[in-house]
């Protein structure tokens, strides 16, 4: 028992033990349940928040999601007010393109209205002309005959009829009457020349052009010899006339001495019934000669520059063969920019293309034969008859516009020898096979060539000489035998130069993949003649044949700058229209200022050419 | 203002004007190549002319190279076609100079038969052996040309010449062309009788009906 009672009062005092234990363990109990409960609570707070935050992402997101649309809409209208931009900006530039054509189309218009225009005022300028002169010429007759009456009394109607005359010389030192006029206007009415007159006349003639032009031998031969010529032709008519011829001769001899001439007048007069006529005759033939001398005058007018070609530059160029005398002469170079003067033009050219071939006047006489042979049998010739036939459609169409070379004038005939000439099989004739080239036969283009010598340079043989010699040159010869990659050598000469000197222009034609050899090839084959005035093409020849092949392409060069200012558009077809119509856009006035512009010389171009030729593979570089 | 380089010919539909074309924004106008291509002297140049200007010029130059014109046809349906005409150097020594043109490929040289949608094939009434050459000529565009569907005319030009200087009969000429199943027509560029004007629009309506728009987009 007591055991149990200690085991009790153990009992008893374990159960407070337990109790206590049980206590705390209840107290814990609670406060981890009071934990608990307050982390569930903090939990549910915390989901609360969560949710209350995801419907605040959603919210957001949402008014992010209105603001993308928005952000869309706005990009959107944004792309479509560029797009219309762009549209009205392309729109424009069209316009703008066109505006630009139709610029240009304007200034073609323009430029060919313009050249008609120039052409009528011409036209109407020689109109002018002939009716100033036949008026003038009337008027001397109405005033010999008016003065027919007091003829006695002398003084007055010689004095009236000098004013005339002084008159008419004035009127006729305008420069741009045609010279053809003039001699048919004298051919035509100097049918009362006497023989006697027309020695006496031919003789005074030849001392006033000797006068005028003792240098030049062969050119004042030669005038003389026209002017004999065409008094001759008149030699014949009403010799029955000759003492008056004699009285009127010296009248015309005298005219300075006033006595001489008023006795010399006065006989006939007194004398014979057709006096009145006879002095309107003479009056009139006064008339004319001063007309002639006029015409003598207005040459020599340039009087200076022929002097000093003749003088000084043509014997020079005649002493030295390779012209290196005349080379380093700034005054040459500076009268030769000026173009050479036309009297002379003919011979200065025959000095400075030369006669490398040795083409003797032997040999154009046996190829013309041997031409004329082939004629007969031009059926066992093809390649000869087909020539033949092709220069016989180019005559008439070579420089159609002067009519020069039409059939029956002047110089159908030397143009048709000196082409069959040169295309003429010579196969037979060993002697100067080497120089000449059969091969080439004849090329379209060679009529402008063989033409313009013939327009500048008297006699078919000196032009045959000329020509022949010309077709040897370097850059024509390639050009003629279609040698193309030589020819492709030169268009990369000029592209490579259009480069340097002409960026924009190059830009252009890199743009409009436009090539050259659209102009290049025919402007350098007719030597420019088919593009430009004569007169302006016969300057460019002047500065070519003495500088040589890399003046023409300096020339191509200068027209392309002369043309800058025109291209307005990146148009191929408007760029072709440009160049095929250089005539309308470039004056022999620009074309000389853009060539002073263009720096480029001799050496520049030997130099690049070399160069280019050197580059391998040449037709695939490009 | 496609007028005012041709005055006196009101009658003619609007001629180069390309601006208006570009313009367009209906794109209504469209444009061909056309190559004018015959022996030399045939009459190419004053074909061209009489169509350009509406006028004869007795004083041609012979083409050295080749010419380029362009003009405006319009149509009944209110479309217009403008053609860019190539007027070539005939002759015998064409062929010669012809390389340039089409052989030798280089950048800067072109092939003149090159994107062609036609081509006016011409000889000449008083030369037989122009007609004969035409063959000729028909071979070279097979040869260079690109555009398989180019349409090929032959025209008999100098038809104004009197009987005694004509050396090839209408009835001829038609022959060849129906043998080769291509279009014929005779024309005189020296009389205003209309006939050019006729082989243009044909050759033009003809052009037309055988292109879809994208292919008559010319590059020249």
């Amino acid at each position: 028992m007591q055991q149990s009672d200690f085991g009790f009062q153990g009992q008893s005092g374990g159960l407070n033990n337990f109790n206590k234990q049980s206590n705390m363990f209840k107290e814990s109990q609670l406060k981890i349940m009071q934990l608990e409960s307050d982390i569930k609570l903090k939990e549910m707070k915390l989901n609360l928040l969560q949710l209350q935050n995801q419907t605040r992402t959603a919210e957001h997101s949402e008014t992010m999601r209105q603001l993308q649309d928005q952000i869309n809409k706005i990009q959107k209208e944004k792309k479509e007010l560029i797009m219309s931009k762009d549209e009205q900006i392309q729109t424009l530039n069209q316009e703008i393109n066109s505006l630009e054509q139709q610029l240009i189309q304007a200034k073609l218009d323009a430029a060919t209205i313009k050249s008609q225009l120039q052409e009528e005022r011409n036209k109407a300028l020689i109109l002018k002309r002939q009716i100033k002169d036949v008026h003038k010429v009337s008027q001397i007759q109405m005033a010999s005959k008016g003065n027919m009456g007091l003829t006695s009394s002398g003084h007055k109607p010689r004095e009236s009829n000098m004013d005339f005359l002084k008159n008419l010389k004035l009127e006729n030192k305008s420069k741009a009457y045609s010279s053809s006029n003039k001699s048919s206007f004298i051919g035509g009415s100097s049918e009362y020349q006497t023989n006697n007159g027309a020695e006496r006349v031919q003789g005074s003639n030849q001392d006033y052009a000797d006068h005028l032009i003792e240098h030049n031998e062969q050119w004042s031969q030669k005038k003389a010899i026209q002017i004999s010529d065409a008094f001759k032709e008149d030699n014949y008519s009403q010799s029955q006339k000759d003492q008056y011829g004699v009285e009127e001769n010296k009248r015309s001899e005298s005219k300075a001495d006033d006595e001489e001439y008023q006795s010399v007048q006065m006989k006939p007069f007194e004398d014979e019934d057709w006096n009145e006529e006879m002095d309107n005759q003479s009056k009139l033939k006064e008339a004319l000669r001063a007309v002639l001398r006029a015409k003598l005058y207005e040459q020599v007018q340039d009087k200076d520059t022929v002097k000093t070609w003749v003088e000084q530059f043509l014997p020079k160029l005649k002493s030295s063969k390779d012209h290196s005398k005349i080379q380093t002469q700034k005054k040459f170079k500076e009268a030769l920019k000026k173009g050479i003067p036309s009297e002379i033009r003919g011979l200065v050219w025959q000095q400075l293309i030369g006669n490398e071939l040795r083409i003797t006047d032997q040999l154009f006489k046996l190829l013309l034969e041997r031409a004329e042979l082939s004629e007969q049998n031009a059926d066992k010739d093809p390649v000869f008859r087909k020539n033949l036939k092709v220069i016989e459609e180019d005559l008439h169409r070579t420089f159609g516009e002067l009519g020069h070379f039409r059939y029956g004038n002047k110089l159908y005939q030397p143009l048709r020898n000196v082409l069959i000439a040169y295309s003429v099989r010579i196969n037979k004739f060993q002697i100067h096979q080497q120089m000449l080239r059969p091969d080439l036969g004849y090329v379209q283009g060679m009529s402008y060539v063989a033409g313009s010598i013939l327009l500048h340079c008297e006699g078919e043989i000196e032009a045959f000489k000329c020509f022949s010699n010309l077709m040897n040159r370097d850059l024509l010869f390639n050009f003629y035998s279609f040698d193309m990659e030589k020819v492709n050598i030169i268009f990369h000469v000029f592209m490579t130069l259009m480069r340097e000197k002409l960026p924009k222009m190059y830009q252009v034609f890199k743009q409009t993949n436009l090539s050259c050899s659209i102009f290049l090839f025919e402007w350098i084959v007719a030597l420019y003649s088919n593009i430009f005035p004569l007169e302006t093409s016969a300057k460019i020849w002047d500065q070519y044949l003495f500088y040589g092949d890399f003046f023409l392409i300096k020339v191509a060069i200068g027209i392309c700058s002369s043309l800058e200012q025109n291209v307005a558009s990146n148009n191929f077809e408007m760029m072709v229209l440009l160049f095929k119509n250089v005539r309308n856009f470039v004056t022999e006035d620009m074309l000389l200022d853009s060539l002073k512009l263009v720096k480029f010389n001799k050496k520049e171009y030997d130099k690049l050419k070399r160069q280019i030729e050197n580059t391998p593979n040449l037709e695939r570089l490009i | 203002m496609g007028n005012c380089n041709k005055k006196g010919k009101p009658s003619r539909p609007s001629v180069r004007d390309p601006i208006n074309i570009r313009g367009d924004k209906e794109n209504k106008v469209s444009y061909a190549k056309v190559v004018l291509i015959g022996n030399s002297g045939v009459g190419k140049t004053s074909i061209a002319q009489r169509f350009i200007e509406g006028k004869f010029d007795e004083n041609n130059k012979n083409t050295v190279g080749a010419s380029y014109f362009q003009k405006n046809i319009s149509f009944k349906d209110g479309s217009s076609l403008c053609l860019y005409i190539w007027d070539t150097a005939g002759g015998e020594k064409f062929q010669a100079l012809a390389p340039l043109y089409y052989r030798v490929k280089s950048k800067y040289i072109i092939n003149i038969f090159q994107n062609a949608h036609a081509a006016v094939v011409c000889y000449s009434v008083t030369d037989d052996d122009s007609l004969k050459q035409i063959d000729t000529w028909l071979n070279k565009l097979d040869e260079h040309g690109n555009i398989a569907k180019m349409i090929k005319v032959v025209v008999g030009n100098k038809s104004d010449v009197d009987k005694s200087e004509r050396r090839v009969d209408l009835k001829e000429g038609k022959l060849f062309a129906q043998q080769r199943d291509l279009p014929f027509f005779e024309t005189s560029a020296l009389l205003n009788d209309g006939s050019i004007d006729e082989l243009f629009q044909k050759l033009a309506s003809q052009i037309k009906q055988s292109f879809t728009k994208e292919e008559l987009h010319a590059t020249v």
